[in-house]
């Protein structure tokens, strides 16, 4: 188990995290959810020990994070940014991350290099956005740590392998379960793989609850603009959007004598989040 | 050692190994380069220094090194103590290993290039220490020429890391002040200090420091070899406070 206590970490003037407290428990899916720069990548990366916090700890396992080469090993954080030797290539981290985490699943590195078809010969500093994210996930999810944390690993994928990488995650989770931690803009994408949602807005945690329970605490309404309009009066609306003559209405709670003419679907995630992190923008 | 201290030494040594193996590569053809023009000539040719720019060498690679190893060592799960352990014991072996080279070189070249009366190849300790040098033997003369080698090598490889380290540790204001600080502290500071100081008591004392410090090869050794703790003492808590950049 992770553990978060009355985490704060600032930035000159900036409070990238504030007094943030969470668990992330034993073998389930999370989703790391917020806007750019709330502190998601800060968050993960004081978990891991790269950055320092400027108050509060990090315990997993009961265990002191801090310079904690055992507890370091528990963990694999694929970073969003590249820290890999550039003209290093494919293979040889593969390699070196072997050395590292006894662990590592080698065999399956090179098998799902092959099925996205990441050329392993070719050097780092080679690979696109995308395939830079490709490489980075096969190592963290080769690594078999017991906490596989993943900043941004879509970043750059094209949809097919966005949806391969689902899998694969998925399917080693299936296998071998342990607790992943997804940090991700895509939230919509991310809802079918993740069992539990993290939001974090300014930094500070809004929400964290299971996606089961998040996406039952309401429901989108969709039907003619004058029939939704008369069902959502006086009921509590997260936000609605028109196409054409039809109307979709996201409203918290239970759905309760909805007309035959309305449609009953599930809740939007990506909306929620949208309206939970909503600043009042304008455009 | 433990597991994942052998593992970054490991780490440490094998992208060490490939520079290392260019840089001796180079030396080896300039030495055969001016064996050949010695031969097809009839002027003196004179090649020496070779400690010299392994020097040069080592500074370089410890300041070129720093960054890259200590992000990659990171994102592979290492605790600092881990990093700075293995760089430890990585650099005290690289210092080992080319100091050896450095001599094998100097004993293969002299012994080969014997018979060629205009071509000379000398070492540049023991030309800056001729006088303590010859009266030793074979053996006493090349295990102090490789002590003394050795201690050099690891406290220019101690300091790279140090300046390196703290470079990567500081802001761009930081960042600009030590990229020029250093070379106008050494060519411009160091002259102009020495020059003002030169017929004062400070004077004295700085030199009579520099001739018991550097006077002999062994002394030199000593002072060296301090020097490297000195730095490594240094750079550990640096090391410790480090935390990953963004790029």
């Amino acid at each position: 188990m992770i553990e978060i206590k009355s985490l704060t970490k600032d930035y000159k003037n900036v409070r990238a995290l504030d007094n943030v407290t969470l668990t992330f428990e034993e073998n389930k899916i999370y989703g790391l959810l917020g806007r750019n720069g709330v502190g998601k990548s800060t968050l993960l990366n004081i978990i891991t020990d790269k950055v320092f916090p400027s108050q509060g700890e990090v315990l997993v396992d009961g265990e002191k994070v801090s310079n904690n080469d055992e507890v370091l090993g528990k963990m694999f954080l694929m970073n969003e940014k590249n820290y890999y030797p550039e003209s290093m290539k494919v293979y040889e981290i593969f390699n070196w991350t072997n050395e590292f985490y006894p662990d590592f699943d080698l065999v399956s590195a090179f098998e799902l290099a092959d099925k996205f078809k990441l050329n392993t010969k070719s050097k780092v500093k080679a690979l696109s956005t995308g395939y830079a994210s490709i490489f980075k996930a096969i190592v963290a999810l080769c690594s078999n740590t017991k906490y596989i944390l993943l900043d941004e690993p879509v970043l750059g994928l094209d949809a097919n392998h966005r949806d391969l990488l689902y899998k694969v995650i998925l399917d080693r989770y299936a296998n071998n379960p342990k607790t992943i931690i997804i940090s991700t803009h895509l939230i919509e994408e991310v809802s079918s793989v993740i069992e539990e949602i993290v939001i974090i807005h300014n930094g500070k945690v809004l929400l964290q609850d299971s996606c089961e329970n998040v996406l039952s605490s309401g429901y989108t309404i969709t039907g003619k603009i004058q029939d939704v309009d008369e069902y959502i009066d006086g009921k509590d609306v997260i936000s609605t959007e028109t196409f054409g003559g039809l109307k979709n209405a996201y409203v918290k709670g239970k759905p309760q004598n909805v007309p035959s003419s309305l449609e009953v679907s599930k809740l939007d995630l990506q909306k929620l989040f949208i309206q939970l992190t909503n600043d009042k923008e304008g455009i | 050692m433990r597991n994942k201290t052998k593992a970054v030494y490991k780490y440490n040594i094998t992208t060490s190994a490939r520079p290392l193996g260019i840089y001796y590569f180079i030396v080896l053809m300039i030495i055969i380069s001016f064996a050949i023009i010695a031969l097809i000539s009839s002027g003196n040719t004179h090649v020496s220094g070779i400690e010299f720019a392994t020097v040069i060498f080592l500074l370089v690679l410890a300041l070129a090194d720093f960054r890259e190893n200590f992000e990659a060592l990171n994102q592979y799960g290492l605790s600092r103590k881990s990093i700075y352990v293995g760089k430890v014991l990585a650099f005290g072996s690289l210092a080992l290993a080319a100091a050896f080279i450095d001599r094998l070189l100097v004993i293969a070249v002299e012994k080969i290039t014997s018979p060629m009366e205009n071509f000379l190849f000398g070492s540049f300790f023991t030309t800056m220490y001729e006088t303590s040098f010859a009266k030793l033997n074979f053996w006493s003369e090349n295990l102090l020429a490789l002590l003394l080698s050795f201690s050099a090598y690891l406290a220019l490889l101690s300091s790279g890391t140090f300046i390196s380290a703290v470079f990567y540790r500081s802001n761009r204001i930081g960042k600009i002040a030590i990229a020029a600080g250093i070379p106008i502290f050494i060519f411009v500071a160091v002259p102009v200090i020495g020059a003002y100081i030169y017929t004062s008591k400070l004077a004295k004392v700085f030199t009579k420091l520099l001739e018991i410090s550097l006077s002999t090869p062994a002394r030199a050794s000593v002072s060296f070899l301090l020097g490297a703790i000195i730095f490594g003492v240094i750079t550990y808590p640096i090391v410790m406070r480090t935390t990953l950049k963004g790029k």
